[in-house]
């Protein structure tokens, strides 16, 4: 990808950051709205900011630019949508309720969404980019202006709270009452 | 998933944690379907050109033209300049439509706008059959504010009553304090460890299950004046009239005609002009909200920065919270200039819950103010208060922007037209209060507790108060067609409301037979573990 952009980025190399980050940052967008329509604009909108950004500003790397518009465009949207919701709250108004269509994968996704919910906003930022966007720790780090000791530390105490947190998810694991979706 | 990548990410992990190997069994499951859980995202390759072409249509303003010119359909300046004369047309006819009191209506009043009275159980059934959805599920639990407080108005007449709680329902999840003291569970129950011998060592420890009562000790129900009406809104098909009065027009090189039996469904229209707004039409829905063009709202010194600090600076400050009154006349002098009819709804309100969570916290400096006031209108059919499950005004919703001192969002217009049908109405007062105090129409929250009697289970009672009467929206789904219904309800408030406390502040129960016949077999299912099976520990143990 281009990794570099200086104030005088021309059209073709934003084309290229497009074509080369449209897919993560529309999964990340929705993954943390969980409602496609909002996903397609907020990525549209974290484009057209990142342009004009592009324009004025020297952006040593661009991609975790992205990331760091994208994580102020949710929490635009949902400071617009609810302005009085605390920011750690923001995923409950996500519709989750139509993810899951698939019946027999209702109850497990939900206690499993359910455990991500307790999680703080930025845990489970670590846990969607690790787990759904299948990004490395390293550039994880990158995108979260993070080392990536710790933020392989922050990975490791998130899935112990959703372990400690959401006890009943490890009794239905082991008891296998939740199924391979 | 296969077991190279589940090692992968175990691997990695354990490089610099090296105590998670001993949650090996349990991770090993929970990553797969944490992994498993992750939903459909519906990304595809027609997604990215309509993102692209969107994005172009606010790019194209700029120096911009390499990315979607490509995609651009050539005919597109023709369509652009026509749009104006189009959207010349969509306005005055919409205007007409959406707000028939508006000083820039083109004729009369629209004949249908008002209450229509239809034959009694005309919407068809209110309970799941229609398949059921309220208008709040997915609110945060404990956004009721003080504004939630009951009206003297709609109140039916009282007689004193108390009754003691029957049922009780649970916390969604069970929370956990990691303090030894609460070590509750048995050390070999679960498989945390690597081994078996690691496994007894394992502890787990879990905050009581805190099951929530509610009694009744307002005063007593006289349900001889409750509303036995149901209403539901009636949309207009505009989309067909505006999309026939369009069809004769050429869009370079189209010619609309071409097209049979045009239907138009949403139209947006934008302010250019700093802090335009933008009035999105749905023909659909029969319905228009308007947003800020955010293009026009931008921030130029905010939009460049690049890191926390920054961002921090433009944060809302305690200080720039304006009081009620003046968000109100803000939003009054808005709707107004638009002519909109604000009779038609009720009292303004501003939502202030954020309010407490604010003195909740003990990390006031850096509380996230919003910035944002909400004002809410709730909306009035034959002058009864429209409310949300939650028991919270719903109707016209304005937004105050604070910064900018302005209002940059208000939602949703709809004619005011609607049909009146009545339906048979709960008269036993102690039913109703039953209901209430299993918790309503409002609580859908999981149903876990343990029947072991190993872990602690903590019962608290909540007190409610005298209800209101009011109207609840909701909607049915039949046949792939939905209508929005209001019907009449009781709603109880929440009194003393413990800080801990995140469920509502408001307990709903409906008055029509038909959703309460259907609340009782939903509290029937709970109570067998229908929904969601209670677990007993010591079966997972064994």
């Amino acid at each position: 990808m281009a990794s570099n952009f200086n104030s005088t980025i021309n059209a073709a190399a934003f084309d290229r950051l497009y074509e080369e980050n449209i897919e993560a940052i529309y999964n990340f967008l929705f993954y943390k709205t969980l409602n496609r329509e909002t996903a397609a604009d907020l990525a549209q909108e974290v484009f057209l900011k990142a342009w004009r950004g592009l324009k004025k500003n020297n952006v040593e790397n661009p991609k975790a630019w992205l990331y760091t518009i994208s994580r102020h465009a949710i929490a635009d949207y949902y400071k617009r949508l609810k302005p009085q919701a605390n920011i750690d709250d923001f995923w409950d108004l996500a519709d989750s309720v139509n993810l899951l269509e698939k019946l027999d994968q209702k109850m497990a996704g939900e206690k499993i969404i359910h455990a991500l919910k307790k999680l703080s906003s930025s845990d489970r930022d670590l846990l969607i980019m690790r787990f759904w966007l299948d990004l490395p720790f390293a550039e994880i780090a990158t995108h979260l202006e993070k080392n990536e000791g710790a933020v392989k530390m922050a990975c490791s105490r998130a899935l112990k709270k959703i372990q400690t947190e959401a006890p009943f998810i490890c009794f239905l694991l082991l008891a296998g009452q939740i199924s391979n979706l | 998933m296969n077991t190279k990548k589940i090692n992968q990410y175990l691997e990695e992990l354990y490089q610099f944690d090296p105590s998670l190997k001993k949650h090996e069994q349990i991770l090993r499951q929970l990553i797969p379907q944490l992994i498993a859980a992750k939903p459909d995202s519906g990304f595809n390759p027609e997604l990215i050109q309509k993102i692209k072409s969107h994005l172009e249509q606010s790019l194209k303003k700029t120096n911009y033209k390499s990315m979607t010119k490509k995609i651009v359909p050539f005919w597109q300046p023709v369509l652009t300049w026509s749009a104006g004369v189009i959207a010349m047309l969509f306005l005055a006819l919409t205007i007409y439509q959406i707000f028939p009191d508006n000083q820039a209506q083109i004729a009369n009043k629209n004949p249908e706008t008002g209450v229509k009275k239809v034959v009694a159980s005309a919407f068809g059934p209110l309970n799941s059959q229609g398949n059921v959805v309220t208008s709040d599920t997915r609110m945060i639990g404990g956004l009721g504010s003080a504004n939630n407080s009951p009206s003297a108005q709609n109140a039916p007449e009282l007689k004193e009553v108390s009754v003691t709680a029957s049922d009780s329902l649970a916390t969604p999840l069970m929370t956990v304090n990691t303090t030894e003291e609460n070590d509750l569970m048995p050390t070999n129950i679960i498989g945390m460890g690597g081994g078996e011998t690691e496994l007894r060592n394992e502890k787990i420890m879990i905050m009581p299950i805190i099951n929530y009562s509610f009694k009744y000790q307002g005063e007593p129900l006289d349900l001889s004046q409750v509303s036995k009406t149901v209403y539901r809104r009636i949309k207009n098909q505009n989309g067909f009239a505006i999309a026939n009065l369009l069809s004769g027009l050429e869009i370079d090189p189209i010619k609309l005609n071409s097209f049979s039996n045009l239907k138009a469904t949403y139209i947006s229209l934008a302010e250019d002009k700093p802090f335009g707004l933008t009035a999105s039409f749905d023909f659909n829905d029969d319905s228009v909200s308007i947003y800020s063009n955010w293009e026009k709202w931008a921030n130029p010194e905010r939009d460049k920065c690049q890191d926390e600090a920054c961002w921090s600076r433009f944060r809302t400050k305690y200080e720039d919270i304006p009081e009620d009154s003046v968000a109100i006349q803000a939003t009054n002098d808005f709707l107004t200039n638009l002519g909109v009819d604000i009779s038609r709804y009720g009292e303004a309100k501003v939502n202030n819950s954020w309010r407490r969570w604010y003195e909740q916290t003990t990390d006031k400096a850096n509380y996230y103010f919003p910035e944002i006031v909400n004002v809410v209108y709730p909306l009035l059919i034959d002058g009864q208060e429209v409310n949300n499950s939650a028991g919270e005004p719903d109707g016209l919703l304005v937004n105050y922007n604070i910064l900018e001192k302005r209002v940059s969002d208000a939602s949703t217009f709809t004619p005011y037209n609607y049909e009146a049908s009545e339906y048979e109405a709960e008269t036993s007062a102690d039913r109703l209060i039953n209901l209430a105090e299993a918790g309503g129409w409002n609580q859908f929250s999981y149903h876990l507790y343990d029947s072991s009697g190993e872990v602690e289970v903590e019962n608290r009672e909540l007190i409610l108060g005298t209800p209101r009467q009011g109207l609840i929206r909701f909607w049915t789904y039949q046949n792939n067609a939905s209508q929005e219904l209001f019907a009449p309800a009781l709603i109880f408030p929440v009194l003393d409301v413990p800080a801990d406390y995140y469920g509502s502040t408001n307990i709903i129960v409906p008055l029509t037979q038909d959703l309460i016949k259907e609340l009782e077999e939903r509290n029937t299912q709970y109570s067998q573990g229908g929904v969601i099976s209670p677990i007993s520990i010591s079966s997972v143990m064994r």
